[in-house]
């Protein structure tokens, strides 16, 4: 682990905006995330400004998602000239004039079946948020590896275990 | 009364299979394991974080020190314990992830991941708590490092 690039809290306020919007180089990047990983105040900091990045991000596209568009495409389609009469209409006139016609509602009785089918055998779905364990230590019993690098360490917070294998050590690891 | 019988007789069917695949779904319901294998590329080029991510920040942070996290593949499958599960993770390799047991609300999990035909990189048994996840990093990527979160969930 090296620290050459070691930057104080001083420096990573100053330089606070520029890492947050990636700009600067990959050196300064690196320092920077490096001290709000050991920082407790700018790695807090960090977290408060990347939550309001999101929300600012969502608030944006829910009133995008808000905008009315159908007024616009109507008047889009007021100024086009009139199309010729869709496939739907005429597959649907044709499908009327065969034989087999009436078997349409066992059809919808048979796919209705297939529906329910499928959402009894479908997977169920599982919460999108990740891990929310207060304790999430693993414990290895057992690691081979043919790298030439192993490490296996925890984070403080959920107290959750890496295990690294690479030709290279892992940088930057506690 | 003519007509009622055949008419039960014609659903008669239908439901019997739906009947059958409620019971089979309950009765394999108790014994299934989810399991969630997500690769990150991590890279120290930009300061983007992947707000697909969002929910393993504290993890990341706290593991890792780049400065950029991109979820770059996510899978999920629902197995039986002792059914092994191979997971394609990204630069050609295969992540075998067999679900052993439940016990005291831990999962216990045998892990290997493959690249090519070499010797395994990383061949391991551990448990994690129910709903937990462990990560395994290191697997060079040409635009940075892959980092593998394997997370299991029993489905009760």
């Amino acid at each position: 682990m090296s620290f050459e690039r070691e930057i104080n809290c001083h420096d990573f306020t100053r330089r606070f905006d520029g890492f947050l919007d990636g700009e600067m180089d990959a050196h300064s990047l690196r320092s920077m995330a490096i001290h709000a990983s050991h920082c407790g105040s700018c790695g807090a900091d960090l977290e408060h400004a990347e939550s309001m990045q999101e929300l600012l991000v969502r608030a944006v596209e829910a009133e995008a998602d808000r905008i009315d568009s159908s007024r616009l495409w109507r008047g889009i389609e007021s100024r086009l000239e009139p199309a010729p009469a869709p496939v739907l209409h005429r597959l649907r006139d044709r499908v009327a004039g065969l034989r087999w016609a009436p078997a349409v509602p066992a059809l919808a009785v048979g796919g209705a079946l297939a529906a329910l089918l499928a959402l009894l055998f479908w997977p169920v779905a599982a919460p999108s948020d990740p891990t929310r364990v207060a304790d999430n230590h693993a414990q290895i019993d057992r690691i081979e590896s043919s790298a030439s690098h192993v490490a296996v360490w925890s984070e403080p917070a959920e107290h959750t275990t890496a295990i690294w294998v690479a030709s290279y050590e892992p940088e930057g690891v506690p | 009364m003519n007509i009622a019988v055949p008419l039960a007789r014609r659903w008669l069917i239908p439901f019997a299979a739906v009947l059958s695949a409620i019971f089979v779904r309950l009765a394999v319901a108790d014994s299934e394991v989810a399991l969630r294998v997500r690769t990150v590329l991590a890279t120290d080029s930009g300061s983007d974080f992947d707000q697909r991510l969002t929910g393993y920040r504290r993890q990341l942070r706290g593991l890792f020190h780049y400065t950029s996290y991109r979820l770059v593949k996510e899978e999920e499958r629902h197995c039986p314990f002792g059914l092994p599960n191979n997971f394609e993770i990204p630069g050609g390799r295969y992540l075998e992830v067999l679900p052993v047991a439940l016990k005291e609300n831990r999962l216990r999990l045998r892990v290997l991941l493959i690249e090519g035909t070499s010797p395994p990189p990383l061949d391991t048994d551990f448990t994690v708590p129910n709903r937990g996840n462990i990560w395994v990093g290191g697997p060079y990527n040409p635009d940075g490092v892959l980092l593998i979160s394997i997370g299991a969930e029993a489905m009760q």
